[in-house]
């Protein structure tokens, strides 16, 4: 089943690129294989390069009568780190980032639709899951509080420095003034 | 002048105290929140400071009608310390409202009733204090006008959620919270009030030795003893 829903959105996402090559390329289908060469995946223990997958204007089509589908299976068995970066990529892009998902899904509404079904269950759970664990809001507003209380004491006291000179001098004053 | 140096010595070490004691039981006293899970936890002191920038706004406002109608001094320096005061309690509400709604919404910030009152608050007590740093001479009942504005606007806000439909969450949210969160907000409150209280007996005293001293200066000015 999970096989199936990566397929899917590899599938959908190679779509896409490969239509959106092809309305920018005046070869369209005739441009060169791309797949092999430049989506190559990384070596196993090897960070994926966050630009590995890229935008879908620098995608190209693949050889014209090659079997897609098939493609894209290979592609993704051969390498579990790649398949599951390409999964989070597009999970992220078409249900939480609002912008990448248009950018993706502008000339596809229905695909869209259809990978926003696909990845129901794993976007609920992933929006759970950071929910859960958000540490980092409750810090930074932690923090803020501390810092903004902070700046307020650092400023009465520097009104407090800023009167005792006055009261200093206004003393000075009333001295001379006795004298004279 | 009275030496009020034991009132904020004790008054410091309860607040302290409280601070630990709320943190404590924010992170280990209280369960996670079943919708909001861990953000939650912005919540205790989010609101004690609300509660606090009404308090701030209330006690400026009352102090401004005390000085508009005595023309005395002494309350118009309680009213301009609440007012500082008002503005600190309401940037740190706001700004930890605006974190929370990030965790929450997934938006820093959103034009609903609520927010929008809130901000316009903050904006008033703001320029309350703005008016009276540079406005110069007699911008004092300029500012006590204002701060008697920023006053009815409280309702305005704190009614906000029942008069509008809004993002945030109503005021019925309170009651309906399992005990030790209830507790813990309800000591959150209670200590936040007694910071309030330290910083206003600190920002008085300041307040009005500053002007005691101006007014020295202008009498000595006046009869001649200084140049």
């Amino acid at each position: 089943m999970v096989m199936k829903r990566i397929v899917l959105i590899a599938f959908g996402a190679l779509f896409l690129a490969g239509g959106t090559a092809a309305a920018q390329s005046p070869e369209g289908a005739a441009a060169e294989p791309a797949l092999a060469a430049d989506q190559a995946p990384p070596e196993a223990g090897v960070q994926p390069d966050p630009s590995a997958i890229r935008a879908p204007e620098e995608r190209r089509m693949p050889p014209a009568g090659a079997n897609l589908q098939e493609q894209c299976e290979d592609l993704l068995r051969s390498d579990a780190a790649w398949r599951t970066r390409l999964r989070d990529q597009l999970t992220q892009r078409l249900l939480v980032d609002d912008e990448g998902a248009n950018e993706l899904t502008k000339e596809n509404l229905e695909w869209r639709a259809l990978m926003k079904k696909e990845l129901a269950t794993e976007i609920h759970q992933q929006d759970a899951d950071e929910m859960a664990t958000n540490r980092k809001h409750v810090i930074m507003a932690y923090a803020a509080l501390w810092v903004i209380t902070a700046l307020f004491i650092i400023y009465m006291y520097m009104r407090q420095v800023r009167l005792r000179e006055e009261i200093a001098r206004l003393e000075r004053d009333i001295r001379d003034a006795a004298r004279s | 002048m009275k030496n009020r140096l034991p009132l904020v010595v004790i008054l410091a070490v309860l607040t302290a105290a409280g601070l630990a004691a709320t943190l404590y039981l924010i992170f280990w006293g209280t369960p996670v929140d079943r919708q909001l899970y861990f953000s939650q936890k912005i919540f205790y002191w989010h609101v004690a400071c609300a509660f606090m920038l009404f308090v701030g706004v209330f006690v400026c406002g009352i102090y401004s009608l005390l000085y508009l109608k005595k023309r005395e001094g002494r309350y118009d320096d309680v009213a301009l310390a609440a007012g500082e005061l008002a503005v600190l309690f309401g940037a740190i509400m706001l700004v930890t409202g605006s974190i929370w709604g990030k965790a929450a919404w997934g938006k820093w910030w959103e034009w609903d009733a609520r927010l929008t009152t809130a901000l316009l608050l903050e904006m008033i007590m703001l320029g309350y204090v703005l008016v009276r740093k540079f406005g110069g001479p007699g911008s004092e009942r300029l500012a006590a006008g204002l701060a008697v504005f920023g006053m009815a606007d409280v309702p305005l806000v704190y009614f906000s959620v029942r008069i509008w439909r809004t993002l945030h969450p109503e005021t019925s949210v309170v009651p309906g919270l399992e005990g030790s969160m209830r507790l813990t907000m309800w000591l959150s409150v209670l200590t936040f009030l007694l910071l309030f209280v330290l910083l206003l007996v600190a920002r008085v005293a300041q307040t009005r030795a500053d002007r005691q001293v101006r007014e020295a200066r202008e009498l000595g000015l006046d009869s001649g003893l200084f140049d």
